[in-house]
């Protein structure tokens, strides 16, 4: 096989070498990297919606009044329309960070409810509700958190529920329902019907259950689990792309157990649920304190590693083997976060991962290259070190390609795989494990001849 | 040889075992043992602190107060009290006492554990032990832990998680399901409820079930009363107690354990005006009877009332000193909490976990069989050794994930697929080196010793690096990644062994079985070198 002169070109190698690297290095301090929620501090919420018809621009409108930084991005989905919108860094008061997220969450949601249409459902419900069951539902739920005598808990939600009842038949959104009922705790009142009426979609088999055996419409034995009913309305909304458009569709797919009245199931679901017209997929809130936090960890993460590295291969080579792996490594972590800058991924835990696995892996080449290096100067007497290296990387090169490709293979499928998370993580590995490939032929071994040019001889 | 096999099947068996052997609440031997993470589930996570030094600020807030009101109720006199929050300390003016002379060595043998008492004059100055200090701080955290678990019931959660970093302020939270942030975060921020409720007269307490406590009264709740049900692990599931409340956690001063006067541990209660005075009326009209202590409609206790009681009084019962402890937290928990912060939220939709979860098993397959062809095509019969290898890898992996009982996350999958990618490594450095040998002219026999016996350190040092690097992402990680970082040190441990041992003993059980001239390890078409 014919030899290929690598370390003769060296040169040229070098200078591609240190061109990428600054090149990296000024994109990274002058564009620099995007920070994710994580890192950064703030919320990241992904929402679904049934039509497809709603654009960025739309949520953009609608969401620029809960914060006018908001970033929004379109996720690719086979039905309907789902977006995700990211509002990182805000301005919140010190120690106040999780009422802040909660009254993000809100407002958001309320945007949503807007947005699809949802708005006036818990207002329509509301209408149709009496006093009795709507007290009986607020001692049950206690929005207010009160601490007090079973008398005055339910006096206090009498009258609350009367108001809210006698607010219902005037106002048409339920903001104002629970304003005009009680302007003092209308927020409390407001997230406490919300939970009391939930949106059929939004609700979990468990939290169903809860409910329901709060309630307990098909009068079983105290305590006793609702879970069938619950299972069954959960699995016929998995059957309807997750947005429930009939609730009698689902009330009629549900079985009860023998002896029980279906009726009142039927009206207890009527009276309670509302159709809902939004999903929220994810929702993810970091405060400021934890994301530093997170941050400063990942950073120790890779200085660690490498420090680990560099002292695992002086131990089994020598130091100069180690400080030229290490170079090679830095190389490509540079370039790898100068693609991640350029493209304008945004860097966050599951990318720090990547980050490391590219430490870990982009070593495994130059290994076995150096391997090879420190056997074939050894079965010499006198060795013609260039000569060696160059020898040494030709007589490796099909297994630093063949290792590179099957790793490179599955990196690509979980790049190519629509997973958002998995793709931003799969990138830098990409680039990653192709740079790396690259230095363990061209800089690593480069390297390890000017160590053993200019500082120490690594023939023994 | 006969070793060699016995070892590989052992390591399937033992693998197939951990990962289908059914659990003891089901029996079915189909689903796999893998724990999936929140997010490959949905449910909610919550990364919480409680502010433990609001805790401490509250403590000596109270004790303010409660030694001046306890040592002037025992000839003393105290002028008046004040505490300063930056200093950690109380401040008692004026304090003189007729009956005893030595006033300072008087209050160091009842606060000195606690407290480093000085005497300037007067006036003493009361400074938090480091001891109690980090007492109160630990407490603050276990009263939260103990608050969320009693009230996280309501959310209907099956399995939810509560754990305590050690030795640190932070509680994580993790329920599978839950979706519903906004009660997740109010059971995590608002107090729990207390009441103290007298116990339904000549109701049999300790009946063994519901039907036996109602038995009395016809199978119906008298009017007036309500059953609640208890905490406690054994005894009698539930209680009757009369439905008015008598004391709630606004009437609650203070909390301690304490001792009787035969020096037995004791739970010391410390009401506010308005709870004694009800306190008092209360316990004069029903000494003998019994006064449940209910926490978020839950029964905790229910001691016997002696004598009457006023605003300071102890609860006495065979308590251990831990037992105690526990008590005062369970109360405290309901009356005086401390400030919980919410640092970190992850809510994952169930549909975003269902996707994920497909997603990952089709990138999987997908890159498994791309891996397997390529192999195949390049090795020919020693890469159908090394997806068997592969195989066998992925099988140990899902094993030891199952038996260490590690939960897959999002990117554990991507770790997994990504060890599909590394494991073969090995076997393309050992295949490579045998097709050295092969060139140079030794025999198949020989090339593959050779082979496995030189590429061996190369695989270990080239796996190290990438070990060295994933135990760091195990440290430093947080969540999901953690996933990540176990799934690679698993996938680096196993690829080892299978693409080292398994796939040389498919060699050598091939070499001595056929003893060929030639070795198939060239790409598909090309027969030799």
């Amino acid at each position: 096989m014919s030899q290929i002169d690598f370390i003769g070109k060296r040169g040229r190698f070098g200078a591609l070498s240190i061109i990428l690297v600054i090149a990296s290095l000024v994109l990274i301090f002058t564009k620099g990297v995007n920070k994710s929620v994580d890192f950064a501090g703030g919320s990241q919420i992904t929402v679904q919606f049934p039509s497809a018809e709603i654009n960025t621009a739309d949520v953009r409108a609608s969401v620029s009044h809960v914060d006018n930084k908001a970033q929004i991005v379109r996720n690719q989905v086979s039905t309907g329309s789902s977006f995700t919108v990211k509002i990182k860094e805000p301005e919140v008061e010190e120690g106040k960070e999780a009422e802040a997220s909660r009254a993000r969450r809100r407002q958001l949601e309320h945007a949503f409810a807007e947005l699809s249409g949802e708005g006036g459902t818990l207002a329509a419900i509301l209408k149709k509700t009496d006093v009795d069951s709507m007290t009986q539902a607020l001692v049950l739920e206690n929005p207010y958190g009160l601490n007090d005598t079973d008398e005055v808990i339910q006096s206090t939600y009498r009258s609350t529920a009367e108001k809210v009842v006698a607010a219902a038949a005037t106002q048409d959104s339920a903001e104002a329902i629970a304003q005009a009922a009680d302007a003092e705790r209308a927020d409390q009142l407001y997230s406490g019907l919300e939970l009391i009426y939930p949106a059929i979609n939004r609700t979990t088999a468990d939290l169903l259950n809860a409910l329901l055996i709060k309630t307990n419409p098909l009068q079983r034995p105290l305590g006793d689990s609702y879970k069938d009913i619950a299972d069954q309305v959960i699995k016929h909304r998995a059957t309807q792309s997750d947005f429930v458009t009939d609730l009698s569709g689902v009330l009629s797919a549900v079985q009860v157990k023998d002896g029980e009245d279906k009726a009142a199931l039927d009206s207890f679901f009527n009276n309670r649920f509302r159709l809902g017209n939004y999903n929220i997929t994810s929702n993810e809130t970091f405060s400021p304190s934890i994301a530093s936090e997170l941050l400063a960890h990942a950073w120790e993460a890779v200085l660690l590693a490498m420090a680990g590295i560099l002292i695992y291969i002086t131990i089994r080579f020598t130091l100069g083997y180690a400080l030229a792996s290490i170079l090679a490594l830095a190389h490509d972590v540079t370039i790898a976060l100068g693609a991640f800058s350029l493209v304008g991924l945004e860097l966050s835990n599951p990318v720090v991962a990547a980050f490391l696995t590219i430490v870990g892996y982009s070593l495994n080449d130059t290994i076995v290259v150096f391997d090879r290096i420190r056997d074939n100067l050894h079965s010499e007497r006198k060795p013609d070190v260039a000569e060696t290296l160059n020898r040494s990387i030709n007589e490796t090169l099909s297994r630093t390609l063949v290792t590179s490709l099957t790793t490179l293979l599955v990196v690509i499928v979980i790049y190519v795989g629509a997973n958002v998370t998995l793709s931003d993580f799969a990138f830098p590995l990409l680039i990653g494990i192709i740079v790396g490939t690259y230095s363990s032929i061209f800089v690593a071994s480069p390297c390890l001849l000017v160590w053993h040019n200019r500082f120490k001889s690594i023939v023994t | 040889m006969r070793f060699r096999w016995t070892v590989i099947a052992l390591a399937v068996l033992v693998s197939l075992f951990v990962l289908f052997k059914p659990a003891d609440d089901e029996d079915s031997w189909k689903t796999p043992n893998i724990t999936l993470g929140l997010d490959l589930r949905g449910g909610i996570f919550m990364q919480l602190e409680v502010d433990t030094v609001d805790a401490l600020h509250q403590f000596i807030e109270e004790q303010a107060g409660s030694i001046k009101t306890s040592l002037q109720g025992d000839e003393f006199t105290v002028a008046g009290s004040d505490f300063d929050i930056e200093k950690e300390q109380v401040t008692l003016t004026g304090v003189t006492s007729s009956t005893k002379p030595e006033v300072l060595s008087e209050l160091n043998d009842r606060y000195g554990n606690d407290w480093i008492v000085k005497q300037e004059g007067s006036d003493f100055t009361f400074k938090v032990r480091d001891r109690k200090r980090s007492q109160v701080m630990d407490d603050a955290v276990s009263q939260a832990v103990y608050k969320i678990q009693n009230r996280i019931g309501e959310l209907g959660v099956t399995e939810p998680v509560i754990t305590r970093a050690l030795n640190s302020n932070r509680i994580i939270l993790e329920l599978a399901g839950a979706d519903d942030v906004e009660r997740v975060q109010k059971i995590v921020k608002e107090p729990g409820k207390l009441e103290w409720r007298l116990v339904h007269p000549n109701s049999p307490i300790g009946a063994p079930s519901e039907a036996e406590l109602l038995r009395p009264y016809g199978g119906t709740v008298p009017a007036g009363t309500k059953v609640f049900p208890t905490t406690a692990p054994n005894g009698s599931p539930s209680y009757l107690l009369l439905q008015e409340v008598k004391l709630t956690s606004r009437h609650i001063l203070d909390v301690h354990p304490s001792r009787d006067d035969r020096g037995l541990p004791a739970v010391g209660v410390t009401l506010n005006r308005e709870g004694g005075k009800i306190f008092e009326n209360t316990t004069k009209d029903n000494v003998g009877q019994f006064l449940a202590i209910v926490l978020d409609k839950k029964v905790l206790s229910y001691p016997r009332i002696e004598s009457m009681l006023s605003d300071r009084f102890i609860i006495r019962g065979q308590f251990t000193q831990q037992e105690v402890v526990d008590m005062v937290i369970k109360i405290k928990s309901g009356s005086l909490p401390a400030e919980v912060r919410i640092l970190e939220e992850r809510v994952i939709g169930p549909t975003l976990g269902r996707d994920a979860r497909n997603q990952g098993a089709i990138s999987a397959a997908i890159g498994l069989v791309l891996v397997i062809f390529f192999m195949m095509f390049w090795y020919s019969r020693a890469g159908v050794y090394s997806v068997l290898a592969l195989v066998l890898n992925l099988i140990l992996i899902l094993g030891i994930l199952a038996g260490l009982g590690a939960v897959l996350t999002l990117p554990g999958i991507a770790g997994f697929i990504l060890t599909i990618g590394m494991a073969v490594d090995a076997n393309v450095l050992v295949f490579e080196r045998i097709r050295e040998e092969l060139k140079k002219g030794q025999i198949p026999k020989q090339a593959v010793a050779i082979g496995f016996k030189t590429a061996f350190i190369t695989i270990m040092d080239a796996n190290i690096t990438t070990f060295i690097a994933a135990f760091c992402l195990l440290l430093m990680g947080e969540g999901p990644i953690k996933g990540f970082a176990v799934m690679l040190m698993i996938g680096i441990v196993c690829s080892i062994f299978t693409a080292v041992f398994c796939s040389h003993t498919f060699f050598l059980s091939y070499l001595a079985r056929k003893q060929p001239d030639t070795l198939g390890i060239w790409p598909i078409g090309r027969q030799n070198v």
